[in-house]
């Protein structure tokens, strides 16, 4: 069987860069089959792309993102939650969606929480991972189970 | 580097070797040999990797009949299955699949999910309920001369009661007549099941796993009879199949097989075509055109018609039925035999099919055969379906649906493309080297994958492939461990799928083939080792052997660390220390001695305004003394002796490397991720000429995590780099370079390339 090509590959890598115990660097991959699917599901539409016609490139309606993104994938930090921008998104011919975000805590710290449930109401077998460089290197994974956890 | 003990007297460094503790005396090194983990060799399976002498497997023939109810979506079947027992043992039971019990209303796949409240979705609620009333209806089970057979069912699995115990090299014969309701695949999911298609109300039946099927008996696992839970596949034995379906009078089908009575089913032109479809080895030729398939899915033709397959030697049998198809074939000639590559798809699927699928086929099949063998049957088809990509022996289901408006992104190209090669690859892994699947995914996916990553970049250079280079496996070997486990888990216990049985095994068999035993010798071993079990049923250490044995390279490190280990590639350069040769001269050594003293005397803020001073010694004669003309950094007499002593008695070469005057760097490496990898340098001289230096990883072999090397070069160092071909999956790379070099991230390496673009976001603006 292959889930890999074109069937749901069940994961999503976030690697998250945290500056001066402030700003916050992320970049989010998923499948991007993947997301319309899920997307598609939870809001009931079908999200199509739309392609750059000077380098061919297919990218969504930026909003779509925003949406999501607000409702599955929050950070805070004790009474801070961070307004996260997200700065650009890409997909690539091998169907990964990378959605590139910013955005700062309003006190620094070292310590915040991570909610991120993309995706696993509709694809149960989804596990989001999380990569953290800050003065170390953290790692956690999420899925349908374990939906929030504190970065520390 | 050699040095004789008086040179290494010369060279001014101290040298001290770490040895890590070994704890309670157990062996922990990482090379330590895979004895204890795999199993002992004997007479089914050699210490080679090959087949023993005495290896043996069991054979079952189905003859079955087969109809299809197109209005209530629902197939009914009658087979005769012949259980030829070569093994050495006397069999009192034999075991049967019902793969579609999975499907039943009280299936043990629905049970098995876990999850709380917050993990409820619409499908999991159905599966709590299932309302599908899915699963195998057996209504008879009888012996040859039609008597009651004594069986039992539990779940996915059905015990034949033998009457008698089936003795070696003895054949028993029964029958099974059975039914099941068809799922709809994209509501219900699965492998295999129909797709309906309002605008024109017709179905498109993809089937597989339709019939009650022999487990395997075998040397390593007695019957395989493990529960069918959904996520590891199937485990088959090879037969011959004779199989007759019959569907509506207008439907197409595409099966297993060669079709034995295409005479009576096609007509004349159709035939011809076929015909021509032998002969073309460039371009498919139509047997149904999609003006034909579009004018066949418009009427619907009563009676039913039986289609005719044959199938020699394969391990299972899969076929799909629809009005709505449109069928092209070509030839691909082989040394050995000619192959029939064809497509099956309805309209839905163009423009993309009919330029793209069976040309695809064929490549997947003169590409696959050169790192394996010839195709050995006579023809591979791929179906058109929605989303999914399964495979059958000969005949695979694969996604990749251009929009309604016959438009299609890159994207989905380039999937279709990727899920065909996939599973027309898929013949060969595992329906030729047939290993178990409900044991062991990656068998069969890993190495499928990798052949899959090896025909994409065949098929167009820079094809973008999902899996195969060593960078792409980075992030989730670098992931949180507590999720990962290693590649020699179960199917049912893995997490992560698709980067554990897909991802990871591929990428390593890839760096076995870049990095660690060069293209060569691979590629030589892994010929062996699919012909050694083609057609046979290979076990891990049948592979892991076959590559050591047919290269002479002792890889049980690999095995250790990449298939049973969670643990990654991070080895960093944690110190650089440089030397120059000092041939202990004394009298240039009192000069460099001199230069350096009034290097610092000479910087200091004090001594460059004292510079004009005028001093009391200078004015008073009567100051002077033995040390006022003495100059510390001047060789005596009695040093030069000495060092011309010590001169004589060294050497030619030892003179030479005197001579050469060469620049000594000597590095620490710490192997970080726990994995040992060879360790590949890139220097950059000063002169911007590079060395590369590539140390295979048995310098690892007496310390695991620190080592330490001395390198040589005529010029001095600017750079060093580690891994600068990014061949084996270094998951940190900021600790790879000297002097340290930060990568950018993901996030600046865009934010930095679309800066530029979102500045002038808005030309029009600017203007204004």
């Amino acid at each position: 069987m292959n889930p890999a090509n074109i069937h749901e590959t069940y994961v999503s890598v976030t690697e998250i860069q945290l500056k001066n115990n402030r700003d916050l660097e992320i970049s989010i991959e998923l499948t991007a089959h993947d997301f319309e699917y899920a997307y598609n599901k939870e809001y009931n539409t079908t999200i199509s792309t739309r392609i750059y016609p000077e380098n061919q490139k297919e990218y969504y309606n930026e909003k779509i993102l925003f949406r999501y993104l607000k409702k599955h994938f929050i950070i805070n930090a004790q009474t801070d939650t961070v307004s996260l921008k997200i700065i650009g998104h890409e997909i690539n011919l091998e169907g990964t969606l990378s959605i590139y975000i910013e955005g700062s805590f309003k006190n620094t710290t070292r310590d915040f929480n991570i909610y991120n449930d993309m995706l696993v109401r509709q694809l149960p077998n989804q596990q989001n991972i999380v990569n953290l460089k800050s003065d170390k290197n953290l790692s956690f994974t999420f899925n349908k189970n374990i939906k929030s956890h504190e970065f520390k | 580097m050699n040095l004789s003990k008086n040179l290494f007297y010369l060279i001014t460094l101290t040298c001290f070797n770490v040895a890590i503790a070994q704890n309670q005396n157990l062996n922990y090194n990482k090379f330590k040999q895979l004895k204890e983990e795999i199993a002992t060799p004997n007479v089914y399976r050699t210490a080679a990797g090959a087949p023993g002498h005495q290896y043996y497997q069991n054979e079952a023939d189905y003859t079955m009949n087969i109809t299809l109810n197109d209005q209530l979506q629902k197939i009914t079947g009658s087979e005769t299955i012949k259980y030829h027992n070569n093994s050495p043992d006397r069999l009192e039971y034999l075991w049967i699949q019902l793969d579609q019990n999975k499907r039943a209303q009280n299936s043990d796949s629905y049970k098995i999910q876990t999850g709380g409240v917050n993990s409820l979705n619409t499908r999991s609620i159905k599966n709590m309920n299932p309302d599908f009333e899915g699963g195998f209806n057996i209504t008879s089970v009888t012996n040859t001369d039609g008597s009651v057979l004594s069986y039992t069912i539990h779940k996915t699995m059905m015990r034949i009661n033998l009457p008698q115990p089936l003795n070696s090299k003895e054949t028993f014969e029964f029958n099974i007549d059975w039914w099941y309701n068809i799922n709809n695949r994209l509501e219900i999911g699965g492998r295999s099941g129909y797709e309906y298609f309002e605008e024109d109300n017709n179905y498109l039946y993809t089937i597989a796993q339709f019939f009650p099927r022999m487990c395997v008996y075998n040397d390593t696992e007695g019957w395989q009879n493990k529960q069918f839970l959904g996520t590891g596949e199937f485990t088959l034995p090879f037969g011959d199949y004779d199989v007759s379906i019959s569907v509506p009078t207008d439907h197409i089908v595409a099966a297993t097989g060669e079709l034995v009575n295409a005479k009576e089913i096609l007509n004349s032109e159709q035939l011809d075509r076929l015909e021509k479809a032998r002969n073309s080895d460039k371009e498919p030729v139509f047997i149904v055109t999609e003006k034909e398939a579009i004018k066949n899915e418009k009427g619907v033709k009563k009676g039913l018609k039986k289609w005719h397959f044959k199938a020699e030697n394969v391990r299972d049998f899969g076929w799909s039925s629809s009005r709505k198809f449109i069928w092209d074939a070509m030839v691909v000639r082989q040394p050995s035999k000619d192959v029939l590559a064809m497509s099956f798809y309805p309209k839905e699927g163009n423009p993309l099919w009919e330029q793209y699928s069976t040309k695809t086929v064929a490549h997947t099949l003169k590409s696959y055969s050169k790192f394996t063998f010839d195709y050995p049957y006579p023809v591979a088809i791929s179906v058109h379906t929605k989303w999914i990509g399964m495979e059958y022996p000969m005949i695979c289901f694969n996604g990749g649906r251009p929009d309604a408006d016959g438009t299609y992104s890159k994207r989905t190209k380039y999937g279709m493309i990727g899920v065909i090669i996939h599973e027309v690859g898929h013949n060969y892994f595992p329906m030729i080297i047939n290993s178990d699947e409900r044991q062991w995914t990656w068998m069969d996916e890993g190495l499928n994958t990798f052949l899959q990553y090896l025909t994409e970049q065949e098929f167009e250079k820079g094809y973008p492939s999902r899996r195969g280079p060593a960078y792409k496996i980075v992030n989730y070997m670098k992931g949180d461990k507590n999720r990962i486990s290693p590649i020699m888990t179960n199917s049912e216990s893995i997490h992560q799928f698709g980067n554990n049985a897909y991802g990871k095994p591929a990428t390593a068999m890839n760096i076995l083939r870049e990095t660690i035993m060069g293209r060569e010798l691979f590629d030589y071993a892994f010929k062996i080792y699919s012909n050694r079990w083609m057609f046979k049923h290979p076990n891990p250490e049948d592979l892991f052997r076959s590559l050591e044995d047919a290269s002479s390279i002792d890889l049980d490190w690999f095995w250790r660390g990449w298939f049973y280990s969670t643990d990654h590639v991070d080895i960093g350069l944690e110190s650089v220390k440089y030397y120059r040769m000092n041939d202990q001269n004394p009298v240039s050594n009192k000069e460099d001695k001199k230069l350096n003293f009034e290097e610092v005397y000479n910087k200091d803020i004090s001594n460059q305004r004292n510079k004009e001073l005028d001093t009391y010694r200078e004015n008073d004669k009567g100051l002077e003394d033995f040390y006022t003309s003495y100059d510390p950094f001047k060789a005596t007499e009695k040093e030069i002796k000495k060092y011309e002593d010590f001169r004589a008695k060294l050497n030619k070469d030892e003179i030479k490397i005197i001579k050469d005057n060469s620049h000594f760097y000597e590095i620490n490496f710490k192997n970080i991720g726990g994995l040992v990898m060879p360790i590949i340098l890139d220097f950059t001289l000063s002169d911007n000429t590079h060395k590369y230096v590539k140390i295979p990883a048995e310098i690892w072999k007496t310390n695991n995590k620190d080592i330490s090397k001395m390198f040589a070069f005529e010029k001095s160092v600017k750079q060093i780099e580690l891994d600068p071909y990014l061949e084996t999956a270094d998951t940190d790379r900021s600790n790879n370079f000297w002097p340290e070099k930060i990568e950018p991230s993901k996030f600046e390496l865009y934010k930095y390339k679309n800066r530029r673009d979102r500045s002038s976001s808005n030309p029009m603006k600017k203007k204004k």
